[in-house]
């Protein structure tokens, strides 16, 4: 693992295995009750709770060129499918509900030390049923590589819960609900929590907001919380511009 | 946008408007000791935006609210590829015609029926419903815009009234017109008619310059008890001929169904494969269910055929849930509808569904609608089924 300035590459070892565990857990909210009338989705469950790969499958994670902190790139998509696989057997990343700037895979370098690097990245897919299909949200997380060892330290691929996670569609009606756990897990506890990366790092949240940005040109718009609106309006007598969603404004629950 | 506006978005949930999410999101606040005040101005324009109109439901609006919080424009995503296409826009030159206009101060899709020559008629599926007081108008209101007619028009409101109990007076305004509620006739209509169920009547109006009206609908006491009642209308304008339309034509039933929406029973042969009913549905509570009933009558269909429902769902606010059964069942008042022969649940308000079930030999069948088990129990919602049959 060789450091030019402040870029740093990320190789792993290929001939390492992991063993990644799946969770899914049973549906219990959506808008028009979808997760009772429909057996697909009341009897969602992992297609396979624990699964060995190869580490280099996790290549798929890491960019082929150097980077700094604040850089991002695409992930490559066959590592991805394949273990998108573990937790339903028909994962698609061409997903059906796609305005424009809905599909893709972007991680991003959050932090690095000698001993770790800590990736952040973001994911759109979804599940295609026998007679419809099953929209995530998004798929987020880490994969912090232990530069050392050039091992997966930890991995973590989740669906952000919130008051809706997923959209879905059966027989051409729309729905849309919570998923309080879907995800794919390696390790079980982050070895970063308290890790120093003098000046080596940006927040979580600015990496979360430059993976949005690959995504959403309504990002370029400045989005302000509704009670600071209330305020600003007054004070500059500008009209306000609201949208008004079921799930977040930034990923795909609705 | 950054320029010209304040930007917010905000999930429905907070504003109250997923019904089934208000309790878990009334706990989360509690335990997190967060409050969201939905007194404020600014949210209850927002609360408006999402009710305002002829359309109502909707997963995602757009709204434009004034600095001091009357509401300016609004948009629904379910209606955006419906509106471009209208006006022959791409999506982002539509969305910024629809944000040019609420700043000029047009109201955008606020309850407007926007015609044009490219589309000069729209139709209108809601409810009105008896007032629960007496002398106490309730009035459903669709604002019409034909701005586009420059020289002017004859605007035609083709109405049809669904098949409950309830009757209704029809009245068209000018569309600057506040309504009374508390007013018996109103003295300043420019219009009116009067429709009792299964009714078609027909309303026509001349005007010399493209302007807004409003079609008030209010519910009438012919019996004691309040009733609520399904109305479709087809608005349209033809623009103005030497001669204005309304000495032409007498009220007529052109261009809308013949079918006695009173009567329960369709029929269907050979020679009529399709028919249409127009009626409402009622939101049972969790865990029942409130049928309305069509039977369906396709024993001429010897052979067999495809049954094919068209349902559209109306305006107001509770969506609806629809069952096939064979004629001879029994429909259950409570639980899953297990031997439906197929069902279509969770149709939001604006939204249609298409019920198809093969059968090999002509039968008889029970259609049933119903309010799905989320809506508010007693909620009720029009409904529109165009049932036909197609043979093999």
């Amino acid at each position: 693992m060789k450091s030019t300035s402040n870029q740093i590459t990320l190789h792993l070892d290929r001939d390492a295995e992991v063993s990644v565990k799946a969770f899914i857990a049973p549906i219990e909210y959506t808008i028009n009750n979808f997760h009772i009338k429909w057996d697909a989705l009341a009897n969602l469950r992992v297609a396979e709770p624990e699964k060995q790969y190869p580490v280099s499958i996790f290549q798929a994670f890491l960019p082929d060129d150097p980077v700094s902190v604040g850089d991002h790139w695409q992930i490559e998509e066959d590592g991805v499918t394949e273990l998108l696989r573990q937790l339903h057997p028909n994962p698609s990343l061409d997903i059906n509900i796609d305005w424009g700037d809905s599909c893709g895979l972007w991680a991003c370098l959050r932090a690095y030390n000698d001993t770790f690097a800590d990736i952040v990245f973001r994911i759109h897919a979804e599940f295609r049923f026998e007679d419809d299909r099953f929209t995530p949200s998004q798929f987020t997380g880490h994969l912090v590589m232990d530069r050392i060892g050039k091992k997966v330290a930890f991995f973590e691929m989740y669906v952000p819960k919130g008051p809706i996670n997923f959209d879905v569609s059966w027989n051409y009606v729309i729905d849309a609900g919570l998923c309080t756990q879907m995800e794919l897990r390696v390790g079980t506890q982050n070895p970063i929590r308290d890790a120093e990366f003098t000046g080596n790092s940006i927040t979580q949240e600015e990496a979360e907001r430059i993976l949005r940005q690959r995504f959403y040109k309504s990002e370029r718009i400045n989005w302000v919380p509704p009670e600071q609106a209330l305020e600003i309006a007054q004070a500059q007598q500008k009209p306000i511009h609201v949208v008004s969603i079921d799930g977040p404004l930034t990923d795909e629950a609705c | 946008m950054n320029e010209n506006f304040i930007n917010i978005w905000v999930a429905n949930s907070e504003l109250g408007r997923i019904q089934s999410l208000r309790e878990p999101i009334a706990k989360r606040r509690e335990r997190e000791g967060k409050t969201f005040d939905t007194s404020h101005p600014l949210v209850r324009a927002m609360i408006k935006g999402g009710k305002t109109g002829s359309k109502k439901g909707s997963p995602v609006d757009c709204l434009v609210i004034s600095p001091d919080f009357e509401l300016m424009g609004r948009q629904m995503v379910n209606e955006l590829r419906t509106d471009c296409e209208r006006r022959g826009l791409s999506r982002r030159e539509y969305y910024l015609t629809f944000l040019k206009e609420a700043l000029e101060g047009k109201e955008p899709g606020l309850g407007n029926i926007v015609l044009t020559r490219e589309h000069p008629s729209q139709s209108v599926l809601d409810l009105f419903r008896t007032p629960t007081t007496r002398n106490h108008q309730d009035w459903t209101v669709v604002t019409i815009d034909t701005t586009a007619f420059e020289k002017g028009g004859t605007l035609t409101i083709d109405i049809e009234v669904g098949r409950e109990e309830g009757e209704a007076a029809f009245y068209l305004f000018d569309g600057d017109t506040e309504l009374s509620t508390t007013e018996g006739v109103p003295k300043d209509m420019l219009t009116w008619k009067w429709g009792e169920p299964g009714d078609t009547r027909q309303i026509t109006h001349h005007f010399d310059r493209g302007e807004l009206f409003k079609l008030g609908v209010t519910g009438a006491w012919a019996k004691e008890e309040a009733c609520i009642n399904a109305f479709r209308t087809k608005i349209s304008v033809t623009e103005t001929q030497e001669k204005p339309l309304e000495e032409k034509r007498p009220e007529s039933n052109e261009g809308i169904t013949d079918v006695p929406l009173s009567e329960l029973n369709v029929l269907l042969d050979s020679a009529q494969s399709s028919q249409e009913v127009l009626d409402i549905f009622r939101a049972p509570g969790e865990g029942y269910q409130d049928y309305t009933v069509v039977n369906i009558d396709a024993t001429a269909f010897e052979g067999g055929g495809t049954l094919i429902i068209d349902v559209h769902v109306g305006s107001a606010d509770t969506s609806g849930s629809f069952d096939l059964f064979d004629g001879d069942a029994e429909l259950s008042t409570e639980g899953y509808p297990a031997d439906a022969l197929t069902s279509m649940w969770g149709i939001r308000p604006n939204q249609t569904g298409q019920i198809r079930h093969l059968f090999a030999r002509g039968k008889v069948f029970k259609f049933g609608a119903t309010g799905d088990w989320y809506g508010e129990k007693g909620r009720t919602n029009a409904f529109h089924a165009k049932i036909s049959v197609e043979e093999p």
